[in-house]
């Protein structure tokens, strides 16, 4: 997708992309990015990260400066101090194929469907992100997993390490 | 099955010294090691069939086995007490092995592997693997490192490895961990 598209961060945190402007830019609502809204696609911060990066998008402030890949990290890293994690489980993945769309909770923040799945039929993982040195109660780990049970989905641990290589496991009951 | 059978407490474990009785009690379901033979291939050795207190509290009340000490039988109750002195978490790791056992899988002691319990469905030597089975507490902490440490020793083993948590009303939770390839 060579063309680039103009993204705002808003003062409120949220990066928009204005789709009377962008017209182009269905294309990536179409990939499973965003949040349609009338005119308005809204991107989640990992998303706006990502598209950065791959030069999808560029993105300015209310004030029209263009920001830096780290700037904009910075400036959103403010609203959500695990968002460095999230961004690279959600990089990882989506370079891999998949499509990944918000969770249902601060603790389960992806929903992960199937290559090829997205737009055809739910999604069939669930992620919860746990950064290497960072505690986890066994207990908690049982309830996501009913969460993700009673979804019909299948959980799966994405352990980030210090340096941001991640390792998967999918976890299940007995039946 | 009908047959009870007889094991004398020493210190921690059980010995069943007539190797008769050994060979029918080990062919119940892999119950006991034979002494000095790390890897019996068949029920057919002639030495004494050493329990540990899990697989023996657990055949002493299915009342398959009786226990006895000082010439005399214990009760359940006397050799749960024993149970609780010398084994570290022995309640909840009962309740786990128990657990298994009822479910009629084949638990073995994991410590070779480094966890509580390899779990068969067939048999040692049977199946292509054991699952590896931690007891742990619904309150504990883990971490990343811990994960994936339990995660590559099982998968030097088999693909998964499996968290027990009992809970305090005797139900038990598992969680089963499989290494997942995006």
């Amino acid at each position: 997708m060579p063309s680039l598209f103009k993204a705002k961060l808003l003062s409120n945190g949220r990066i928009v992309l204005d789709l009377k402007e962008n017209p182009q830019a269905e294309a990536l609502q179409a990939r499973g990015y965003g949040e349609k809204t009338g005119e308005i696609l809204q991107l989640q911060p990992w998303e706006a990260l990502h598209l950065l990066s791959e030069e999808t998008i560029t993105v300015v402030d209310e004030l029209g400066e263009t920001l830096s890949f780290e700037t904009l990290l910075e400036r959103l890293s403010a609203g959500d101090e695990t968002l460095w994690s999230k961004y690279l489980v959600f990089r990882d993945l989506r370079t891999r194929g998949y499509v990944v769309k918000p969770g249902f909770s601060p603790e389960l923040p992806f929903r992960v469907y199937e290559r090829g799945g997205y737009g055809r039929e739910p999604s069939k993982f669930l992620l919860l992100p746990l950064r290497e040195g960072e505690p986890l109660s066994l207990e908690k780990l049982e309830r996501a997993l009913q969460t993700a049970k009673a979804a019909k989905k299948e959980l799966v641990l994405a352990l980030v390490e210090r340096r941001g290589e991640i390792v998967y496991y999918s976890l299940s009951q007995f039946a | 099955m009908g047959e009870v059978f007889k094991a004398q407490l020493v210190e921690n474990r059980l010995i069943v010294w007539n190797p008769e009785e050994g060979r029918r009690l080990y062919s119940l379901g892999y119950y006991g090691k034979p002494l000095g033979i790390s890897k019996p291939k068949s029920a057919d050795f002639n030495v004494p069939l050493i329990l540990d207190l899990l697989e023996g509290f657990y055949l002493a009340e299915k009342g398959v086995l009786k226990v006895y000490a000082n010439g005399e039988e214990l009760s359940l109750t006397q050799l749960r007490r024993r149970a609780l002195k010398t084994y570290k978490d022995f309640r909840l790791k009962y309740q786990v092995y128990r657990d298994l056992r009822d479910k009629g899988l084949i638990v073995q002691p994991g410590i070779k592997f480094g966890c509580d319990f390899a779990v068969y469905k067939q048999g040692p030597g049977l199946d292509h693997a054991p699952y590896l089975v931690q007891v742990r507490k619904a309150r504990e902490l883990v971490d990343a490192a811990d994960l994936v440490r339990s995660g590559r020793l099982a998968t030097t083993v088999r693909k998964r490895f499996i968290i027990a948590l009992p809970k305090p009303k005797g139900q038990i939770q598992y969680l089963i961990f499989k290494w997942w390839k995006p």
